[in-house]
Formats: C-alpha cells, structure tokens, sequence
C-alpha cells in the first residue's frame, strides 16, 4: 500500500520584471494532502483545473520531491528512497506524448523494458502479451507515427505495464479519445485491477469515469483535498435527488391526477409533474421516498407502464458541491 | 554490471533505430565530415606554409594527414554534442520524464546515448580515414598497428565527453548556448585543422580544456610522428586524469540534475 501524509508541494516561479530584474514567487500547488492507494483498488484524484492533481501524482510517482509530507511504501520511505518505489510503479498519461514515435511498438516496449532490467526472455514474452492485450498485433512492427490517436493511447498503456508494476498512475488516461476507446480504455484498468491485484491512482476530468471505475475519490480544490468518499458516499453528501418516472394511462391520469399531486405533496413534501403528452408523471425525491411514492400511486390504483428511477450522478452531486461553502472533508 | 550493459545496449539500439530509420543517413553521416575535410584541405593548399613558419606541413601528404585525423576525431566528439541536442526533444515529448521515472542507472543513460553516437556516426568515416592514410602512406606499420587503438581512444574519450554533455542538456532545455560554446571554440582551439603549437599562450589554455587536443596529440604523434607510447606518455596521463575529471564532474551534476529539477518540477515543459 502507498500512502502519503500531510503532503505539501511550493514552486518557486521566476517573474521577469525587466530586461535585468527578475522576481521569485513562492506558489503553493498542493498543502497538507494525505491519501492511500491500496493493492487491487482504484483510487480516483479529481478536481478542476490547477488543483493539483499532476504535481500530487508526480510526487507520488517519485519525479517530484515534496517539500514537506510523508509517501510510504509497504513501510519504505520513498521520500528518501525513490528508487525502490520506482522499481515498483509506472505511468501513464493521456495524449500522444512519452513515446517515440519514430520506433515501432514492439521497439518501444523493449527500450522502455529495457530501463527496468528485465531479462531478456521475460521482455520477449512479456511484449507478446502486451502487444495481444492492447489489440496491436496487426500493427507491431509499424513505426508509432503511422498510428491513430487510439493505438497511440493503447500502446502507453503496454508501456505502463511492461514492468508489471504493483501501482499505476493515470494521468487522464483518456484525454481526447473516442467513445469506443474510452470503453476499451475502461476494460484494460478493471481488467489488470482485477486479474492482477494492481493499485491504481487515476486523474480524470470525466465524473462519469471516476463514477464508473473507482472504489474511493479524492476531489482536490486550490491543492487541498476538499471531499473524499467512496462514489456513492460522495452523493449521499450532496442534496442531489433521484428522478423517477411513471408511465402510464391518459385516461386514467386525466381523472386521478389531482388526487395524486396532493397526496405526494402531503406524504413527501414535493409536488410530482405530469407530462399529458408522453403519459407520465415525474418527481425529483430522495432514494428512500420512492418507497412512499409508488404507495400512493398504488393507493389511487393508477395502472403502471413502466418505472424509470434516474440515480443521482457524482457530477451533479460534485457540481452541487463545489458551490456549496458547507462541503468540508 | 549486466543491468548497466542491458541499458548501454538499449540506448545503442533506439539511438540507431531513431536515427537510421532512412538508410540515406549512412551516407550523410559520411558526407557531412568529408565535405568539411576537404574544404579544409583545398583552403590549405594554396598556401606557402614554410613562409608561414608552419614547418609541420612540409608536404601536400602531410597536410591531408593532419586534416583527416583532425576530422575524424571533430565529427566523433562534435557529434555528440548534436546528440545531446536530441535531448531537448526528449524533453518536450515527455519521453525523458518516463525514463527518469524508470529505476534505471542514470550514469549508464547518459554514457549509452553518448557511446551509440559515437559507433553510429563515426565507423564509415573512421574507415575512410584508413583508406586516406594507407592510400597515402602505403601499409605503414605504424598505420596498421595503431590506427585501431586511436581509433579507439578516440571513440572512449569522446563517449566520456558525451557523457558529460548529455548530463548538461539535462539542465535545461534552453541549450543553444553550450552548442555554441562547443561548436566553434572546439574546432578552433582543439587544433583540429591547426597545430596549437602556434597557438599563443592565451589560446593554448583553452585547448587544454577539451579533451579531443590530447587525443589528437597522440593520435598525430602515433600515425604521423611515429613517436613512440613511451614519449607521448605526458599526453596519455594528462588525457585520462582529464577523463577523470570529467567523469566525476558528470556524476555529480547527475546528481545534481536530479536533484534540481525533482525540485522544481521541470524535467519538461507542456
């Protein structure tokens, strides 16, 4: 397990004033930051813009030395021993940089192989999977600028894993990619997660990403971690509620409607919506009122079509939050 | 020993492999020195040496001598210096960053770049000076005997060099300014096309700086002095305690590179 306590990273920016006077700026990036990245979880770090998210995962990588915090690993001390950790963790960063592109994929992997020591015919065998894994068979042998977007993205992954590393760290993996290579994307993380028991720490800007593949988040804001939560822990924290939609008989609504807006409104406090046109009524309410809601419903023998319940999104709930001045960790 | 041999053969290969990609480079790479060599030579050959007080060139042999063994130790150590050039695109692509992410011997990286420059860019010449001189001197066994030592001091002195300049670069990427300082100054005071025995006192002190003036010292003084090891004995010590000093002055800005820009956070800028 990696963990980081109290984490703290200043930069020093020079500013130049004229052609002869320069000024030194000290800029706080990321204060008093802590976080663990347990073996077979994926851990998501999100937040906008400039809240810190690279230099955290570049701390944690071991390229950027904190000025002050701890990063452990399995008890070692990777402050002061990068190196160990080094030999345990690898990168990965969306667009199209960190290869060379005038080498073929299979050249790549065994230069980027090479740098770990790995033996000879462990590489070889190791290339072969990757290769397979990554779906670039066909295109092995092809110098990388030939490449799309997408088999540039999946070779660095390949990369990524060609030490077998025990943590992963994703530096929006899938910045500017198709939806189909998202979701391939999305089944190489779940897929070494689960097969092979590999941390992950992943930076992303898409909520519906971090929703989607990890088990805890860390929402960073002006380099301090504002939320943390499992996804659904982070939604319960906001005030977002769930939609549920009834379809169902325009007769049968036209006659009960009233009924029904008055009951809800006395039972749950909110009054449901009524669309005559696609025969439905909605209400925005919490998870555990739906209970309620369909009673009434049922009470006044409304003849159900069909039930549609849109959950609360860790978008809206973050977006709620982000303005809300209550939201403390 | 076996990992920093894996390394140094790693950066061989995709130093080849990105630089050889167009087989017409193996061609360039021969050119470019032999264009340079004759200029030099056809700027000489009009001239009156002895009037001159240069009683070394007392031959038209003689002077394509000199320039050839000149030359080929230029392009060897002035090829590295465009090596360490690369660096900066390294930088920008992100590729420098990954690899300083790896557990790899950084002393080992910054030697195998340079040494996969040196091999790449320097055997077709190298052959062609062997040509030059046999072609010019018959099968001396002066040629044939130290030709492939020089040859070879040549090349470790200038992976040494590259070493350092690698480690250089890695500083920063605004690195137009050692290239210029290398460049010029390099072919001037290292008597590359002149003896720096002309050289006035001022300008000898400088030559003392790089390493390829002795190696040239030696290699001139074996293939065409036919002085013997044991006179240029002075120039071999003086050579590897230079070497040594450059290569403990590259492990502590190694160090110190490191050091900086885990600091700072600039290993590159995007």
């Amino acid at each position: 397990m990696l963990e980081a306590v109290n984490l703290s990273k200043t930069y020093r920016f020079a500013e130049r004033k004229s052609f002869f006077k320069t000024n030194h700026r000290d800029i706080c990036a990321v204060e008093d930051i802590s976080l663990k990245i347990e073996e077979g979880k994926i851990i998501g770090l999100l937040g906008v813009n400039g809240a810190g998210k690279t230099t955290t995962i570049k701390m944690l990588s071991t390229l950027i030395e904190p000025t002050s915090g701890q990063i452990t690993f399995n008890g070692i001390d990777c402050v002061k021993n990068p190196f160990e950790l080094k030999k345990r963790i690898n990168m990965i960063a969306g667009g199209e940089r960190n290869l060379y592109w005038r080498l073929s994929a299979v050249e790549n992997l065994e230069y980027f192989g090479a740098l770990y020591h790995i033996p000879k015919a462990v590489l070889k065998e190791r290339i072969k999977d990757l290769i397979e894994m990554t779906d670039l068979k066909e295109y092995e042998k092809a110098p990388v600028e030939t490449y799309s977007k997408g088999m540039k993205q999946r070779l660095q992954f390949a990369r990524g894993l060609i030490n077998d590393p025990s943590l992963l760290f994703l530096d929006e993996p899938t910045l500017g990619l198709d939806v189909p290579i998202v979701a391939q994307m999305h089944h190489y993380i779940e897929k070494i997660v689960k097969e092979q028991n590999k941390g992950i720490l992943i930076t992303t800007h898409y909520m519906a990403e971090a929703e989607k593949l990890c088990d805890y988040i860390y929402i960073l804001n002006k380099g301090k971690v504002n939320i943390e939560g499992t996804p659904s822990e982070i939604i319960n924290l906001s005030d977002i509620n769930s939609t549920v939609t009834i379809t169902t008989n325009k007769e049968v609504l036209q006659k009960k409607w009233v009924h029904i807006e008055t009951e809800s409104y006395r039972k749950l406090g909110v009054k449901p919506e009524v669309d005559e046109q696609k025969q439905a009524i909605s209400i925005h309410i919490k998870k555990e009122q739906i209970a309620t809601f369909l009673q009434v419903l049922i009470a006044y023998d409304l003849v159900i079509h069909g039930v549609e319940i849109g959950d609360p999104k860790l978008e809206d709930a973050i977006l709620q939050m982000s303005g809300d001045v209550r939201c403390e960790k | 020993m076996r990992e920093v041999i894996q390394i140094i053969k790693a950066e061989i290969v995709k130093s080849h492999q990105i630089n050889f990609g167009d087989k017409r480079n193996y061609f360039i790479v021969l050119l470019w020195p032999i264009l340079l060599f004759f200029t030099a030579y056809y700027s000489y050959k009009p001239l009156s040496f002895s009037e001159a007080g240069w009683s070394i060139f007392e031959s038209k042999e003689v002077i394509i001598k000199f320039l050839i063994i000149g030359y080929l130790a230029y392009n060897c150590f002035f090829s590295l210096v465009r090596n360490a050039l690369f660096m900066r695109n390294e930088r920008e692509e992100g590729v420098l960053e990954i690899i300083f992410l790896s557990p790899a011997k950084r002393f080992a990286l910054m030697y195998g770049r340079a040494l996969g420059t040196v091999i790449q860019n320097v055997w077709m010449f190298g052959v062609f000076t062997a040509f030059i001189l046999v072609y010019i001197g018959g099968f001396e066994k002066s040629t044939l005997l130290f030709f492939p030592l020089v040859f070879l001091l040549i090349c470790i002195s200038a992976g040494i060099w590259g070493g350092l300049l690698n480690t250089l670069f890695l500083f920063s990427r605004d690195t137009l300014v050692i290239f210029y300082l290398l460049d010029e100054p390099m072919l001037l005071f290292s008597g590359v096309k002149m003896p720096t025995a002309i050289f006035p006192f001022w300008a000898k002190v400088i030559s003392f700086i790089f390493p390829i003036t002795y190696v040239l010292y030696i290699a001139r003084g074996t293939l065409m002095s036919t002085e013997t090891l044991y006179e240029l004995r002075g120039a071999f010590v003086a050579l590897v305690l230079l070497l040594c000093i450059i290569i403990f002055t590259t492990s502590q800005l190694l160090r110190l590179a490191e050091a900086h820009y885990r600091k700072s956070g600039n290993i590159n800028f995007y």
